[in-house]
């Protein structure tokens, strides 16, 4: 049987979650992934059969929209508390526009601290940037599902810890 | 082709009226550069030359050939003469208004070149709309003969204000109608001309450039030119001339009435080409796009840039703070959404997570209610007006 392991992306439909999954499926060479893409959790109910087992879940949130940031806030409190031991990481996207945005990195920063989980900064508009951050998810990824022998979940995110 | 060139020449050495050449060098760049216009002491006593070279300085190299065949005042031979490449922009126009000059051009003429121009440029001037309206029971409407229309409106508006010159041109499905105005002792302000583009067999006028005072001459001339009774002004404003036609004449694509709402989603299902991408928000995604295009209508959308909200409503207070709910008295404040196309935009937003479904229907209302000037007041009243959110 073939074992899948599963990345979740939760966050708002204008950042364009399709094209950072096409790139974590381009740049993924070893291991079968699949990804799945959410507005927020929980989750619908009518899926429950078919989902994988959940590895990574990332949670993107854009500086420009108080309304992402919300909306990640209040999908938090659906996630298991075992996750967040380094099955969760934290996306702040839209930092380069300076101009638009409306919310600090402070708080995300904060918010993510709370969480005990990373904060990646990641810009999702090229496809070069979106290439890199398909990168930095696929090791996370596979630090989370346990495929790199010696570093485990846990462990990777003491050495994160501020 | 020698003769071109030396009349090119000479032209530069004498440039017309000794303005003209002050005008090619204080083009839009250096006046921005300045931010202020140049006092128009000598520019209302405009002779036929210094303003054709005006209109002509608006010209893109590439408008001058088309503009100028359909102007149809210097003849197709004496055009293939010019060569419009090689020149520089500002030669090329110097040589123009030579050769026009030496075929003794007239002001009104080159009002025709004005209207030609803003005929392929509709979209640098802001349109309002106006709808006209006859009595009930008046005659019955006669076939629109232009030739009279013209005679009407000039010998109207000619009657109430004697200084000011009027051009008339049929273009395509409408009537353009260029007026410029004058004072009793100075002769028509060229530059600052007002703008009606009429349909014939519709009520709808839209004019530009029209200042407050001079308004109630272009109703009444139209009023009695078209054989109707008044005219008012529809809350419709915007840059783009055909989507304001669209809109006053329901042209565009009506919302989808409910039984075709199903149909839609069956069309949808091929999108995931690649398996291992699951969404799991799926079917919230359909319903939203469903009724957007419910409301919205799939083809493309008339062109608005702003959409005005002028709301007299009484604050309602939701989590009791008590600080204002005690005021009976309206607020007044005005939304304003702008945008280079509000209605795509507005339709847009739920896909993109940021609004919520349905669409509110003072968005989608938009089109079909013909206006995106809006009084919104708490009393529920028949009419325009709907009640606050």
């Amino acid at each position: 049987m073939y074992l899948h392991y599963g990345i979740y992306l939760v966050g708002s439909e204008a950042l364009h979650l399709d094209q950072l999954a096409a790139a974590i499926l381009k740049e993924n060479k070893s291991f079968e992934v699949n990804v799945h893409l959410a507005k927020r959790l929980p989750l619908p109910a009518e899926n429950e059969q078919t989902r994988p087992r959940i590895d990574l879940i990332v949670f993107l949130m854009d500086l420009r929209s108080q309304h992402s940031v919300e909306t990640v806030k209040a999908s938090l409190p659906y996630v298991d508390v075992n996750f967040f031991l380094g099955k969760v990481c934290f996306l702040a996207v839209g930092g380069k526009a300076v101009k638009h945005q409306s919310v600090e990195m402070y708080t995300l920063k904060q918010l993510a601290d709370s969480y005990s989980s990373p904060l990646i900064s990641a810009e999702l508009e090229s496809p070069d940037r979106r290439c890199v951050t398909a990168r930095r998810l696929l090791q996370l990824l596979k630090v989370a599902a346990g495929l790199v022998p010696g570093v485990s979940a846990l462990a990777l995110s003491s050495l994160i810890r501020p | 082709m020698g003769g071109a060139v030396a009349g090119g020449a000479a032209a530069s050495e004498r440039a017309p009226n000794g303005c003209a050449a002050d005008w090619l060098f204080l083009k839009k760049g250096v006046w921005g550069l300045a931010g202020r216009r140049p006092k128009r002491r000598r520019c209302l006593e405009m002779d036929s030359t210094e303003y054709l070279i005006k209109v002509l300085s608006r010209f893109r190299i590439v408008d001058f050939p088309k503009l100028l065949k359909s102007w149809n005042f210097l003849s197709a031979r004496r055009l293939q003469e010019v060569n419009f490449k090689e020149t520089t922009r500002k030669d090329l126009i110097l040589k123009l208004a030579q050769l026009c000059e030496d075929n003794g051009v007239t002001l009104k003429q080159v009002a025709d070149l004005d209207i030609i121009y803003n005929c392929a440029f509709p979209q640098k001037k802001r349109w309002n709309s106006y709808q006209m309206f006859r009595s009930k029971g008046g005659e019955e409407v006669k076939l629109f003969d232009f030739g009279d229309f013209r005679m009407t409106f000039e010998r109207n508006l000619k009657m109430l204000i004697r200084n000011a010159m009027v051009n008339i041109l049929e273009h395509g499905e409408a009537v353009w109608i260029r007026i410029a105005w004058g004072k009793r002792h100075t002769p028509p302000n060229q530059q600052r001309a007002s703008y009606a583009v009429y349909y014939p067999q519709t009520p709808y006028v839209f004019i530009a450039n029209l200042p407050a005072q001079y308004r109630v001459y272009v109703s009444q001339a139209l009023v009695v030119a078209t054989e109707h009774n008044v005219l008012k002004e529809m809350d419709l404003r915007g840059h783009c001339l055909d989507s304001l036609r669209d809109i006053a004449f329901k042209r565009f694509n009506p919302a989808l009435p409910t039984h075709h709402r199903k149909h839609l989603q069956q069309l949808n299902t091929n999108q995931e080409s690649d398996q291992r991408i699951t969404t799991e928000n799926l079917r919230e995604k359909e319903d939203a796009k469903r009724l957007t295009s419910a409301a919205f209508g799939e083809g493309s959308l008339p062109k608005l840039e702003e959409v005005h909200y002028r709301l007299q409503t009484v604050f309602k207070d939701e989590r009791n703070m008590g600080i204002l709910s005690d005021r009976r008295k309206p607020f007044r404040c005005v939304a304003k959404f702008s945008s280079p196309n509000i209605l795509e935009s507005l339709r847009a937003l739920p896909a993109l997570g940021i609004a919520d479904v349905p669409i509110s229907t003072m968005f989608s209302s938009i089109p079909e209610k013909g206006k995106n000037y809006f009084k919104i007041t708490d009393k529920r009243t028949v009419g325009p007006n709907t009640p606050g959110p």
